[in-house]
């Protein structure tokens, strides 16, 4: 197919905290891929819920890799992102004790468990959400970028408009601070909501 | 427990501890039992951070989704776009008094309808024609689409793009050219076109008067499709 991006271009895109660079990716992935993964899993006893569901998720965990940096080098995006939905697929099959011998189309990328995303329901999201919105934006995009996009100071100082990275680090430090104090205040609830998940 | 511990704490889970100071720290944490505790509580507000961050990945992808199952996917619009077709087709015939004269021209009439076809992403280079392609096909200019969805499937034996050369094929009455098209699509038995094949190779065969045919590729039509609610009605319509 003409116009293939390289995989620079995606993984740029994706790890870019910019919304709409994110997005062009997504949009990138979703109509080159989209056909290819639910044709997958409707031929692998799936339907096309099933299908939607699998893509979804293997992009988030794509996603995720890429803002990590955890996204092995050397290897196609696309092809990785097939590999990780059949995976998704095989665990779901698994979970649902539905055998089948996988029709491949594509040679499989070995790769270690895609990972468990959570799946949410809408209680926890919205004490998330909550949790959260307590703690300000700033100090939620702080925390973010240092945690789970493992961004350096240097970066989230430049990212957040900061004078130095002491004042980023100190940031950081009292961001956290402050988001434990929030969860110790409600600890056993939120260990009940995110314990008993279904 | 002391004011830097948090610091610590957070250079323990990243690993960022020398081994001696790691050494150290575990020893702390089998007897202090605050230290022990804080470090717990610092797990789970972490975890929460990674389920906060998962949440908005999520969110992003859900969204792009959703647009694009609008977009290229929308059972429910070909639902209201065949209705939308289908008065506008009978306006149509009406008032130009283009009034089919067997009965098998008359339920082609009433049957035959295309549905938006996302043959190409318009945030890439590629396919300007086939964009193109795409508009002439909605608006059933099909003497236009062929010759853009041809020289397209040349290029790239791509089963949408045939899929749309049919029908257009079938809309100016081509009808064996549109037939071999549906075959193809039939044979390869590609999960997303097969009933869609199906389905108007069904009016190929209708608008050949070859019922028998036509009932038995309306048959085939499975009941968890898409076109099997039209299948049946046009099916109690045959003779």
């Amino acid at each position: 197919m003409k116009n293939r991006k390289p995989d620079e271009w995606i993984v740029e895109r994706l790890k870019s905290t910019d919304d709409q660079a994110n997005t062009v990716a997504l949009r990138y992935l979703y109509t080159r891929m989209y056909d290819q993964i639910n044709r997958f899993v409707l031929q692998n006893k799936g339907n096309r819920e099933d299908g939607e569901d699998i893509f979804q998720e293997g992009l988030v965990v794509l996603f995720k890799l890429i803002k990590q940096n955890k996204f092995p080098e050397g290897y196609n995006v696309e092809a990785y992102l097939h590999s990780i939905c059949r995976n998704l697929w095989l665990k779901r099959l698994h979970k649902y004790r539905r055998e089948v011998e996988l029709k491949a189309e594509r040679t499989e990328i070995p790769m270690e468990d895609p990972g468990i995303l959570h799946f949410l329901n809408a209680d926890q999201r919205q004490a998330i959400d909550a949790l959260f919105q307590q703690l300000g934006p700033d100090c939620r995009q702080v925390l973010h970028f240092f945690y789970y996009e493992k961004r350096s100071m240097k970066e989230i100082r430049e990212l957040m408009g900061y004078g130095s990275d002491q004042v980023a680090k100190n940031k950081k430090s009292n961001c956290m601070k402050r988001l434990i104090a929030l969860v110790n205040q409600s600890r056993e609830d939120y260990k009940k909501l995110f314990t008993n998940e279904g | 427990m002391k004011q830097d511990d948090q610091a610590k704490i957070d250079e323990y889970l990243f690993g960022q501890l020398s081994p001696e100071e790691r050494s150290a720290f575990e020893r702390r944490l089998a007897t202090d039992s605050d230290l022990a505790d804080a470090l717990m509580l610092q797990k789970e507000t972490l975890a929460l951070v990674e389920l906060e961050g998962d949440e908005r990945l999520r969110a992003k992808v859900r969204k792009v989704h959703l647009e694009q199952k609008k977009q290229g996917r929308p059972w429910v619009w070909y639902l209201l776009g065949a209705l939308l077709f289908l008065l506008f087709a009978w306006g149509i015939y009406h008032f130009f008094g283009q009034t089919p004269t067997t009965n098998s021209e008359k339920l082609f009439a009433q049957h035959f309808q295309t549905y938006p076809l996302h043959l190409a992403e318009r945030n890439t280079d590629e396919a300007t024609d086939l964009l193109k392609a795409a508009d002439y096909f909605q608006q059933n200019d099909f003497a236009s689409a062929i010759p853009v969805l041809e020289q397209s499937l040349a290029r790239d034996a791509n089963p949408k793009t045939r899929l749309a050369l049919g029908i257009s094929l079938l809309g100016v009455q081509k009808i064996e050219e549109a037939q071999s098209h549906f075959r193809q699509l039939i044979e390869s038995k590609d999960v997303l076109f097969y009933t869609s094949a199906l389905w108007y190779n069904a009016l190929a065969q209708l608008q050949q008067g070859d019922i028998n045919a036509c009932k038995n590729s309306l048959t085939k039509i499975a009941a968890d499709t898409p076109f099997y609610a039209k299948a049946r009605t046009l099916l109690a319509d045959l003779p």
